[in-house]
């Protein structure tokens, strides 16, 4: 029956840590895999754009080039578009800033200087719609009634995954002039993405660009990744709460057992008053015993929330929601191991004092 | 010879709503080193708690306990733990071994609370103590696997461990057969002769306390060298004569008297009782009740 307790103990401790550490590091998974999504949405420190659709001057962009402290602008065209039935995002960018927005070719390549009316798709879209390099796609953008045909040159990677937290994730690439061409906005662009020498802060740079123009609308890639990162530790702190429950139940568990293995232990405690054990050696060995509670069922608790986090990582990427690394951070790791040891001896402490007060007088006058 | 124990003046009571216990009465008692004295008096004289003092288990409530001339009354519990691990050895009626502890264990255990030996040292001085006490062969069995007697004789081989100024027996053969308790006490009179190990006994058992060098007696909380006689009985005489125990008792009776009256008069009322019956019952009681109240005054 002791056994019995105590193994149920072990995982009540188990499950409390496992849960713990399950949500540690898958938030922390998502935390990393939504600052890359992040990162690749905004291919640069700071974004600029128009207070249209696609209404940012070439010229402006000249201007931004000038700006002290910015290394490199790298325009955009982006459109929410239609094509083979279903809604893609159309991204127009230069040639040389196409190495920018995708990787990993898996079949042709990109497109050059000179070529027009061609594009390359993004390798999930190509795969949902059976699309082969050579061939011809139509696309119509919302903005325009015509539907304009593109050859496919290539299939690849898309890493500038903008609206990739907002549903859409379909993208076809296709050369900025192009882009503004479907779009009848010639010598316009929807967005500049600024990167910024090292050396400068990205407060002035922000300032200056308000200055030469005051309508842009610029976001900052910190921030995003600030906003982001609090709206993921709100999401943190609720499935925190919920793990508290759990490691309520571990200190439940751990002071019940703990409690009757010193009420079925009363009289050896006695016993051990009387030959001299003082109340500090009495207590140690409760604590201890609760300790090694800690350490055993914090050890498998901690092995089944690595595990159960990895299990939870492969599940959200096979829904094809995102990528969730697994992210074994040896300070949370020791932070569960250390909070199993902690609680389970914390809740290990008032029996142990209990037994410590535990009259020898009393408990063999009652034999 | 070097006093090892010494009482003097103690008393103990226990407070209750009621009033005051007195369990023991100023007991003023000294031990010798290398005596074997036996406490011999019957359930309820005080002598447990006579013992428990003796072994700081328990506080007087005045007087003082020395051992090994060391004043221990004031001592808290941590120090007298600590005390009583090096200077008290202590036999139980019920031998009070750690279940889950081999013998071995169970002797080396005082030895690592005292932090003076290290387990091996602990263990080979534990080896030795449970061959004095002729139980070597049986070093690694549990107190299940052993009989009363040899569980009793590990006990003695704990309560030597750290070669305490006394060793403290209660009741120690009362759980035993007579073979065993003849073993037992055979071992205690050689410790005590051969060993020069300083034994004090509290038993009801006259047979075991003939062993003793010395015995003293005690009876309602009050220590004696001689065995008092007839003291309950004397006691209970006294109480008897008192004229306010007397009054007590035939008031109780009074009572019990007229209850038993109202309830014949309710069942002749019920026509549960024959008329010639009750009237019987009712004369004989009524003449009793009235003779009582006549020796209480209240007719």
């Amino acid at each position: 029956m002791r056994k019995f307790a105590s193994i149920l103990t072990i995982l009540a401790i188990a499950s409390g840590v496992s849960a713990f550490t399950a949500l540690r590091l898958t938030s922390l998974g998502i935390r990393v895999a939504a600052q890359e999504v992040v990162r690749r949405a905004l291919a640069g420190e700071i974004i600029v754009y128009g207070d249209g659709l696609c209404d940012l001057s070439e010229l402006v962009l000249k201007n931004l080039e000038r700006v002290p402290g910015v290394k490199r602008v790298t325009p955009a065209v982006l459109s929410l578009s239609y094509s083979r039935g279903s809604m893609v995002l159309m991204l127009g960018v230069r040639t040389e800033d196409l190495g920018l927005v995708v990787e990993n070719y898996y079949e042709g390549g990109g497109f050059g200087e000179r070529d027009k009316g061609v594009a390359v798709v993004d390798a999930k879209f190509a795969s949902e719609k059976g699309i082969r390099v050579g061939e011809m796609l139509f696309i119509k953008s919302q903005a325009s009634p015509i539907a304009y045909p593109f050859r496919v040159v290539g299939i690849g990677k898309v890493t500038l995954e903008v609206q990739g937290l907002g549903g859409v994730t379909s993208y076809v690439v296709v050369p900025l002039r192009d882009a503004q061409r479907v779009l009848n906005r010639e010598g316009y662009v929807t967005m500049a993405m600024l990167i910024l020498d090292d050396s400068v802060s990205p407060d002035t740079v922000e300032e200056n660009i308000r200055l030469i123009y005051p309508e842009a609308r610029i976001f900052r890639r910190e921030e995003l990744l600030e906003a982001v990162s609090n709206i993921l530790s709100l999401v943190d702190a609720l499935l925190l709460s919920v793990t508290v429950v759990g490691l309520g139940v571990a200190v439940l568990g751990t002071a019940n057992t703990v409690m009757s293995n010193v009420r079925e232990h009363a009289r050896d405690v006695a016993i051990l008053r009387a030959v001299g054990a003082s109340k500090r050696v009495v207590v140690s060995t409760f604590v201890l015993e609760g300790l090694l509670y800690g350490l055993i069922g914090g050890t498998a608790g901690v092995a089944a929330g690595v595990a159960a986090a990895s299990i939870v990582g492969d599940f959200v990427e096979t829904l094809g929601i995102m990528e969730i690394p697994l992210v074994l951070d040896p300070v949370l790791i020791t932070t569960c191991l250390l909070a199993s040891f902690v609680v389970s001896s914390l809740s290990a402490l008032y029996p142990s004092l209990k037994a410590g007060g535990i009259s020898p007088i009393k408990v063999l006058k009652n034999e | 010879m070097s006093e090892v124990l010494k009482l003097v003046s103690v008393r103990k009571a226990y407070e209750f709503r009621g009033g005051t216990i007195e369990v023991l009465k100023s007991i003023n008692l000294s031990v010798k080193s290398g005596e074997l004295l036996a406490v011999m008096g019957p359930s309820g004289s005080g002598k447990s708690t006579l013992l428990n003092i003796a072994g700081t288990l328990d506080k007087p409530t005045s007087g003082r306990v020395i051992i090994g001339g060391v004043d221990v009354t004031e001592f808290g519990e941590d120090e007298l733990a600590a005390f009583r691990c090096i200077h008290i050895g202590f036999v139980f009626q019920s031998y009070n071994l750690l279940r889950n502890f081999t013998a071995l264990e169970n002797v080396m255990i005082p030895m690592l609370l005292t932090d003076l030996y290290n387990v091996s040292e602990a263990r080979e001085r534990a080896f030795e103590l449970l061959k004095i006490v002729g139980l070597s062969e049986h070093a690694h069995k549990f107190p299940s696997q052993l009989s009363g007697g040899q569980q009793q004789r590990v006990a003695i081989a704990r309560a030597l461990a750290n070669d305490p100024d006394i060793v403290l027996m209660d009741e120690p053969t009362g759980n035993l057969d007579l073979s065993s308790a003849a073993k037992i006490m055979s071992l205690v009179k050689w410790l005590n002769e051969v060993y020069g190990q300083t034994f004090m006994i509290v038993t009801h058992n006259a047979e075991l306390a003939s062993v003793a060098s010395r015995v003293v007696y005690i009876r309602d909380g009050r220590l004696f060298d001689k065995p008092p006689e007839r003291l309950l009985e004397k006691k209970l005489v006294e109480e008897m004569k008192s004229e306010e125990y007397a009054d007590e008792l035939r008031r109780a009776q009074l009572r019990l008297l007229e209850v038993k009256a109202s309830s014949l008069r309710r069942l002749m009322r019920e026509g549960k009782i024959r008329p010639e019956a009750f009237k019987r019952e009712i004369e004989l009681l009524e003449s009793r009740i009235n003779g009582l109240k006549r020796l209480l005054g209240l007719s």
